[in-house]
């Protein structure tokens, strides 16, 4: 009740604002943030009720208040709340490369490797084949020739394609899942999710060289190497520096973590270095090389990824264009039919090369459809690079995560459900082994 | 433990272990706040800036310093949230007459800055970014502000009774300040001013509502910021002071049941001195080293110590504590001074940086000279 009468509180404060200052105001920066972050917040928290994710809550708040509806977040606020960006990308590939403990996975690496790259490169070639055939009927802008479609074709595709460690990781986290078909899934989304990275850097590349944006034929390669070793090499370096803030000095983690990811996002695009990649390398230094001892560096992250999270959500949500939504639901909606379908039958395909047992890896698949952050930030990088046709793919994007990000976890926790491994795991498993259930971090705290 | 120290590791703000009284903390929090000059090392943070600014080494240029104001919004809206803390947490007997020796502390040091300054400025046709009266009315403003000291029970009464009084001074400056700013706005100031007071008052509700329901450490972490970054859009919305909506909610969050002035001043510890930090280090980058700045700030420093050893005399003769340990309590200008000129330099809106970097340099200089002069602060901290 209180927390409702709180919520009502910060509506009215805006409201109020804006009936009497709104054409004369003077910057809205702050004020778009502050509202943002308190009512996103709690409007995850009233998603979470009824059993969704509460991101879906985030984007869910922000598509409600953005400028097609309520617009309590102008147009103008919505683009100043993207400020988060870079932030949040880096944020959630840093934690993606923390959350890869390398280790815990080598036992199972080679039948991980062999379901997590035939799924995933089998559904990306497939898909790249058939967006690139499709395009014309497509609303996505012309790219240019038909190598420029190809490399438009892949890069849309490895957006399609992904998966969401994030999600995965808080359904995990939330229904307190123990077992082999848990521990698939979230090895397979996590590997997954660097291979679509590092296609994604190549797609990004290529269609730099085939849409003119100034790589010349001669340089490709060395472009190329230097945009994913130069990335790679750059994280790790900053990551190193992190690892050695954290066992040298260790006092405000947040801020050092929030300052680390601030450097990532600004240098790596003035050095066209891939932000993902270098904040994936760097949270792959800290976590495999040089983890810090206890559980600080966890606390951090659930303190600074939080809010830095609930406003890049709200800010999807509030960016999404519901004039173009209504033209490309359609789309979103076959994507999203041809991705199930594509997944299922390349992971069941998969799981028989890797001879797991049909039981419960047969249900692999279920645990593949969430999308989220990673995707919503790719996305955000193509429309940025590539206005002609990446801000209608944006707008798919969009549209395709909110689909999957109401309807992954359910079938997720289904398949956990029929594997008869939820509730089989105790809090300090999620933490030793699954790391942080970001970006739900408190969430489940007071039930254990 | 007191609460302004460093916190326990693992331990909630809420532990109702802690047997420190409720306001014997607010003190220790302004003054490890950056308020204080013996606490907070001000001067390097605007020399720090001075260095990085478009003036110098251009590492942080005048776009940077632009896109920073939603972060210098929020670092005024804090300062304010420890000015409502502190006057909130107020409730020893004789607070009505401290309260009235601090304001008139503080008009007589406006009032001498102010005439003397227009005087200067009308005669010697500095080119000003507004209108001179106004102009010396927000030098006054400035000028007004002392830094809060660090006081321990242990201190003598007499030190205590004058850190009370350079506390409260900074709440009628809040006001003035808020009507300087909306003035440069060309907002109307009553409606302004009461716009914000009641937009504040419903976030400061919230805030209350919200920060005891959080559930754990991170989601409180949320609702803390997103209220302050709320107060601090609240004041930059509307053209008005941050400071108001911020010292508005913190009497709200000492005032109301429950502990949400012990979560706030313990979740805003974590941000106080990087925001503070950026507020002194934006000043400093933000100074424009002209000719007409050594004629605004070399008076400004002399009228201010003038008009602060007047007002030392008047407070002394109302509330009895000697004049000599006022002074030297009253001198050192702390970041308040710094921090309301950033605020009219935001709604000011123009390249002329003249007043900011005046008050800045002004606030600087008496930092230094606060340092020469004989006192009680070390004894007292």
């Amino acid at each position: 009740m209180g927390r409702a009468a709180g919520l009502g509180l910060i509506f009215a404060t805006v409201v109020l604002l804006q009936r009497f200052a709104g054409r004369e105001a003077l910057s809205t920066v702050a004020l778009a943030l502050g509202f943002a972050l308190v009512a996103a917040a709690l409007m995850g928290e009233l998603a979470e009720r009824l059993r969704l994710p509460r991101l879906s809550g985030y984007l869910v708040f922000g598509l409600l208040c953005g400028p097609y509806m309520l617009n309590l977040i102008t147009a103008s606020m919505a683009r100043e709340l993207q400020i988060v960006n870079g932030l949040a990308i880096a944020l959630i590939a840093f934690v993606a490369g923390l959350e890869l403990n390398i280790a815990h996975l080598r036992p199972q690496l080679r039948s991980m490797l062999i379901v997590g790259l035939l799924t995933t490169l089998g559904v990306l070639t497939v898909l790249t084949l058939a967006i690139w055939a499709a395009w014309p009927w497509l609303p996505f802008g012309d790219p240019g020739g038909s190598i420029a479609r190809l490399a438009a074709s892949l890069v849309t595709a490895t957006l399609v394609v992904s998966f969401s460690p994030t999600v995965t990781i808080a359904v995990i986290a939330e229904s307190r899942a123990r077992g082999p078909l848990t521990e698939l899934v979230l090895a397979i989304v996590v590997l997954a999710d660097l291979i679509l990275i590092l296609v994604f850097a190549l797609a990004m590349q290529l269609a730099r060289w085939t849409m003119g944006a100034g790589v010349s034929d001669v340089n490709i390669l060395v472009q190329l190497s230097w945009e994913i070793a130069g990335s790679l090499a750059f994280g790790a370096i900053a990551g190193a520096l992190f690892a050695i803030y954290l066992n040298a000095i260790g006092r405000e983690l947040t801020l050092a973590l929030l300052g680390l990811c601030i450097v990532l996002a600004m240098v790596s695009p003035a050095l066209r270095f891939e932000l993902i990649l270098a904040s994936l390398s760097a949270g792959l230094v800290v976590g495999n090389i040089a983890p810090p001892a206890g559980d600080q560096l966890r606390r951090a992250v659930e303190r600074g990824a939080l809010p830095v999270l609930i406003v890049f959500f709200a800010a999807a949500g509030a960016s999404l264009q519901l004039d173009a939504l209504a033209l490309v639901g359609t789309v979103a909606l076959g994507l999203a039919v041809v991705r199930l379908g594509l997944v299922r039958a390349f992971a069941a395909y998969a799981v028989r090369l890797a001879r797991l047992p049909e039981f419960p890896a047969g249900m692999v698949w279920m645990g593949l459809v969430s999308q989220a952050g990673v995707t919503l930030g790719l996305a955000a990088i193509v429309a940025e690079e590539f206005p002609a046709w990446g801000s209608m793919v944006q707008t798919v994007i969009v549209a395709l995560t909110g689909l999957h990000v109401l309807g992954g976890p359910i079938v997720f926790r289904a398949a956990l459900a029929r594997a008869g491994e939820l509730d089989k795991l105790d809090v300090e498993t999620v933490s030793a082994a699954a790391s942080p259930p970001f970006p739900y971090p408190q969430a489940r705290a007071p039930e254990h | 433990m007191p609460r302004g120290d460093a916190p326990e590791i693992g331990r909630d703000v809420l532990d109702p272990r802690d047997p420190a009284p409720r306001w014997s903390w607010l003190p220790a929090r302004r003054a490890a706040l950056g308020l204080s000059a013996s606490a907070a090392p001000s001067l390097m943070f605007i020399l720090v800036g001075l260095g990085l600014g478009p003036a110098a080494l251009g590492v942080l240029p005048a776009e940077a310093l632009t896109r920073l104001d939603p972060v210098v919004s929020v670092a005024l809206a804090t300062l304010g949230v420890f000015i409502g803390l502190g006057l909130g947490a107020m409730r020893a007997p004789g607070t009505a007459a401290v309260l009235l020796a601090a304001s008139v502390e503080m008009a007589l040091t406006m009032v001498v800055v102010t005439g003397a300054m227009y005087v200067l400025l009308s005669r010697w046709a500095v080119p000003l970014p507004v209108d001179a009266a106004l102009f010396s009315a927000i030098l006054g403003v400035c000028s007004s502000a002392s830094a809060a000291m660090r006081v321990t029970e242990r201190a003598a009464p007499d030190v205590r009774s004058a850190a009370r009084i350079a506390d409260m001074d900074d709440v009628p400056l809040v006001v003035l300040a808020t009507f300087a700013v909306t003035a440069v706005a060309a907002r109307p100031i009553g409606e302004a001013t009461l716009l914000t007071v009641a937009a504040a008052i419903a976030a400061g509700t919230a805030g209350w509502l919200l920060f005891e329901r959080a559930r754990g450490a991170p989601e409180r972490s949320v609702f803390v910021t997103g209220a302050v970054l709320l107060l601090g859009g609240i004041g930059a919305y509307l053209g008005s002071s941050p400071l108001l909506s911020g010292c508005v909610a913190g009497l709200i969050w000492v005032r109301t049941p429950g502990a949400a002035d012990r979560i706030i001043g313990a979740d805003l510890r974590r941000l106080q001195h990087p925001l503070v930090a950026l507020l002194l280090i934006v000043a400093g980058a933000s100074i424009q080293w002209t000719l007409a700045l050594l004629w605004i700030s070399a008076p400004l420093v002399l009228l201010r110590l003038t008009g602060k050893l007047l007002a030392s005399a008047a407070a002394a003769w109302m509330t009895g504590v000697p004049a000599g340990l006022l002074a030297t309590i009253l001198v050192p200008p702390g970041v308040i001074g710094v921090a309301v000129a950033l605020n009219v330099q935001q709604v000011l809106d123009s390249p002329n940086t003249l007043l900011l970097s005046g008050v800045t340099v002004a606030a600087g200089v008496s930092e230094l000279l606060s340092a020469l002069l004989p006192g009680e602060r070390e004894d007292s901290c």
